[in-house]
């Protein structure tokens, strides 16, 4: 195999020092500790605690996995096979916690469901308690935000799937003498495997480098993305190191096995006879019906709870069941100054930067690994790498590089500049961008570009005028993507921000801090509202030609 | 004429398009193996090939989208080969006609001209003139997602004469349509590219298609010409047992060779020992033994029991209405198959089998002896 084309070599390079270098540097660094080569191995080994946390980490990846496919898988086929009233409408709303930026959903969960949330009295006044039946915390809090949010990549896999499916290979096992069982287990659950297979990845991943939950619900419940931001406040950076590798090799781990499951998987041909919705019994129907809408409102809870408190002034709701008070003095402050805007401002200007970026490095990716030859399977392999990292480790990898000036080494003094953030976001969305421009490379005749070539378009001609306008779908929605994770970020920002450059997400731990809540939920709503609005647009994109 | 505009204009399609000894390897499987073939200017010639005879990708290294191992493609004295395809100035149909989706019908034929730097009436202009030209008038706003295949077909067509080419460049251009439509649209196309007058190089495994549309037809088998000759040429004098056999239909039949004189005459047992004159293929006319290629045409079915004829039993009979085809086992074992006018025979009838007066079938050395 040959290198097709030296810009490839180029992108490839630089994708290598935005993904892989600060992960290799940090290895190293890791090893060199300052007590020696080796001696925060030794200490990592030693400690219980840390054993603690990472056998924790797993506990809660594959608790989450279960957990999330046992709502999302039959929420799946309730949708794609059932016919009940309310169900179209129903079936959007189901995909709604994705929509919730991380750090919001959480602080939305403990306002709801915390020992003095709205849901927790309501539920204390309806049934005469005089103490909160549950407690909002450890193992059980971080398992039920996890449910709650990543339940939707089964679900969304899962539906896809069943709608791609061909009816026709049930109907053609159904002729051979095939039960209902027999059909279910030998024809419909291998074709959903690889849809299976993706979200319980996805899952695995997400939980693995999940972040605010652990942070705020966990207390003395550390797994191992808490434990690092601990080592590194506690100054024990050599550990933070450590731990840092140790989790990203668990989650390279994971993705070298899921990229060799699925390898095994040809594509399937798309099937003509589609599966019959089959219409419910009277009393079904209702039943299914009231289901449905009550989840509705669960899921909805978490957004309600951050609009209601958004607009509760400071110290005016204590011990009443519902808030006394309603006003808009918190967005009043949130809108009223230069500084209360300026996280606004800043998430917005570093994930703009952040997304253009990753949008153009993304697509000269994409366009390099459908080229193929070794740069391009080095480029399709780096891509993956910020996706299944998770972003503590990441932040903390990119914080250890770039806190030196070694610029022989692809090492810049960065940490405390405005750079430092856009770049994590960059390396986070680089994964979104990629994955979207080589979808949509593998849908583009190549025809097209060849008709163009034929017609005497050059190679930017063709690029301007005929590539990128048919990938315009593809782009625009990885585009967004990038952005909505940008600008929501919190978990790497923790690791990297400064007070000049803090994106939303800070500003509302510390307006928390300062018991500003509903100021903080103003700014969520401000987050979730924008976040609505990017999908409201993307869903808009997808139906134009 | 600067290097930025290669489409002088018609006046140029006046010079031969020679290709020379055209070689190209895809790892260690050769494609083609020294492809030669001139064309004379405006004429139209057709590739026919069965898959994997490396038809396209000859049409593909013509258009500059694949890179030849080794030979030259020459338009007059100009080396075409070491242009980049956006500086041949070579016009493409493609088999799924890759239309751009996201421009208008006016849209895509305009993007050649756009190219050329002309002035923006001058472009609608000709990009009128060119839908006019495949009857699609007043087209322009259209998108290409509601077009039929056939109009889809006909845009590409536009597209591709529209900034007036050197040479035209088909790739299957009506597999991608219906059988119902398919002949009407090979008509058509076969009387706007005469129309034109345009250097035409179609590729296409149909023989049918090569026939109506190709002057000439330039048969490729595995990465070589077989044979380029005039349909009648390749249909009446095929040169190699594939040639006969993929254009056309027949069976070979082992025979024994006489010379008299300068004729040939063929005995063939398997047709009850008659001699035949015969026309020998290049490579048998010195041989004593070979076998002759008999097409169905030249078969008479007979009453059984016919003097000269040998008998047979009617196997498959496909009935194409005017006439029918009936496939003849005969008693010495061999299969032939017979054209029949008038009423078709019934399946497992007995018949006599003859040689068609005045038939003269061609002769093949043996199949070992041609390896």
């Amino acid at each position: 195999m040959r290198i097709r084309r030296p810009g490839d070599l180029a992108v490839v390079a630089a994708l290598a020092w935005l993904a892989l270098w600060p992960l290799v540097v940090t290895a190293l660094a890791a090893f060199e500790s300052e007590a020696g080569p080796g001696a925060a191995w030794r200490e990592f080994a030693s400690r219980g605690s840390e054993w603690t946390a990472l056998s924790r980490s797993l506990v809660v990846s594959l608790a989450s996995v279960a957990l999330a496919a046992a709502v999302g898988v039959p929420l799946a086929f309730l949708f794609a096979r059932a016919e009940f009233p309310g169900r179209r409408v129903l079936a959007e709303l189901v995909a709604l916690p994705v929509a919730l930026p991380p750090l919001v959903g959480v602080v939305a969960f403990l306002y709801l469901w915390g020992e003095s949330g709205l849901g927790t009295r309501l539920v204390m006044a309806g049934l005469g308690l005089e103490r909160a039946p549950w407690r909002l915390d450890g193992l059980g809090a971080i398992l039920l935000v996890h449910g709650y949010s990543m339940y939707v990549y089964f679900y969304l896999f899962v539906r896809a799937a069943l709608a791609r499916f061909d009816g026709a290979l049930v109907e053609a096992a159904a002729s051979l003498g095939a039960g209902r069982l027999r059909r279910f287990v030998r024809v419909v659950v291998p074709a959903l495997r690889p849809a299976l297979a993706g979200a319980a990845v996805l899952t695995f991943l997400s939980a693995l480098g999940s972040f605010s939950a652990p942070y705020i619900f966990g207390g003395n419940y550390r797994v191992m993305t808490t434990q690092i931001l601990a080592s590194k406040q506690n100054g024990e950076v050599d550990l933070a190191e450590v731990e840092t590798v140790v989790l990203t090799l668990v989650a390279l781990a994971v993705l070298v096995l899921a990229r060799r499951l699925d390898r095994g998987e040809a594509s399937r041909r798309r099937g003509s006879a589609p599966h019959p919705r089959r219409a419910v019994g009277r009393g079904a129907r209702r039943a299914l019906g009231a289901a449905g809408w009550a989840l509705a409102l669960f899921l909805l809870a978490p957004h309600l709870t951050l609009v209601l408190l958004s607009f509760v002034p400071r110290g005016t709701w204590s011990t009443e069941l519902l808030p006394p008070v309603l006003s808009g003095t918190n967005y009043r402050i949130l809108f009223g100054s230069a500084e209360a805007l300026r996280p606004v401002a800043n998430s917005l200007a570093m994930a703009l930067v952040a997304t253009g970026a990753a949008l153009g490095l993304g697509f000269a990716a994409a366009r390099a690994a459908r080229r193929g030859g070794w740069s391009g399977r080095a480029a399709d392999l780096l891509i993956a790498i910020p996706w299944a990292v998770p972003a503590t480790a990441f932040a903390v990898a990119l914080a250890t590089t770039h806190s030196v000036v070694q610029p022989w080494s692809g090492r810049f003094l960065l940490v405390g500049t405005f750079a430092i953030l856009p770049l994590a976001y960059l390396a986070r969305s680089l994964p979104m961008t990629g994955r979207a421009a080589l979808a949509g490379l593998g849908q583009l005749d190549p025809g097209l570009e060849e008709a163009a070539a034929s017609l005497g378009a050059g190679r930017l001609r063709t690029l301007w005028r005929v590539t990128l306008p048919v990938l315009r779908p593809a782009l625009v929605a990885g585009a967004l993507l990038a952005f909505l994770t940008s600008f929501g970020d919190f978990v790497a920002s923790i690791v990297l921000y400064t007070f000049e450059t803090r994106p939303i997400a800070i500003e509302i731990l510390a307006r928390l801090r300062l018991q500003e809540t509903g100021v903080a939920a103003a700014y969520g709503v401000l987050l979730t509202a924008l976040s609505a609005a990017v999908f409201l647009v993307w869903g808009r994109e997808k139906e134009t030609p | 004429m600067g290097p930025r505009d290669p489409r002088p204009g018609r006046g140029h399609a006046l010079s031969r398009f020679v290709l020379d000894g055209i070689t190209k390897s895809f790892g260690a499987e050769r494609v083609l193996a020294g492809v030669s073939l001139a064309i004379e200017p405006g004429e139209i010639v057709a590739l026919l090939g069965p898959s994997g005879s490396g038809k396209t990708t000859l049409l593909r290294i013509l258009a500059g989208f694949e890179t030849a191992d080794a030979g030259e493609i020459r338009l007059a004295a100009e080396r075409v080969d070491r242009l980049r395809p956006e500086r041949r100035g070579f016009g493409m149909v493609f088999q799924h006609y890759a239309l751009f989706p996201h421009l208008t019908v006016g849209g895509n034929v305009a993007f050649g001209l756009e190219s050329m730097r002309l002035a923006r009436a001058e472009v609608a202009a000709r990009v009128a003139a060119a839908l006019a030209r495949v009857d699609l008038d007043g087209f322009e706003r259209r998108r290409v997602g509601e077009l039929s295949g056939g109009q889809q077909q006909r845009v590409a067509l536009a597209r591709a004469l529209a900034p007036e080419p050197r040479v035209l460049l088909l790739d299957e251009p009506l597999s991608n349509l219906d059988p119902g439509l398919r002949e009407r649209t090979r008509r058509e196309l076969a009387a706007r590219l005469g129309e034109i007058g345009i250097t035409t190089v179609l590729v296409t495994h149909e023989q049918e298609e090569a026939f109506e549309l190709g002057r000439r037809v330039a048969l490729l088998e595995r990465g070589r010409l077989a044979q380029v000759g005039t349909p009648a040429e390749l249909y009446r004098a095929p040169a190699t047992r594939f040639v006969a056999s993929f254009v056309g239909r027949g069976a070979l039949l082992p025979a024994r060779v006489a010379h008299r004189g300068d004729e040939l005459l063929a005995e063939c047992a398997a047709l009850g020992g008659g001699v035949v004159a015969v026309a020998a293929a290049p490579g048998a006319e010195a041989i004593a033994a070979g076998e002759i290629f008999v097409r169905p045409e030249e078969i008479d079915l007979v009453a059984a029991g016919t003097p000269e004829s040998v008998p047979g039993t009617v196997g498959v009979v496909r009935f194409a209405g005017p006439v029918s085809w009936a496939t003849v086992a005969l008693a010495g074992g061999a299969e032939i198959e017979a054209l029949v006018s008038g009423a078709p025979p019934a399946i497992g009838e007995r018949v006599g089998v003859r040689l068609r007066p005045g038939a003269r079938p061609r002769l093949f050395a043996a199949e070992d002896a041609a390896r």
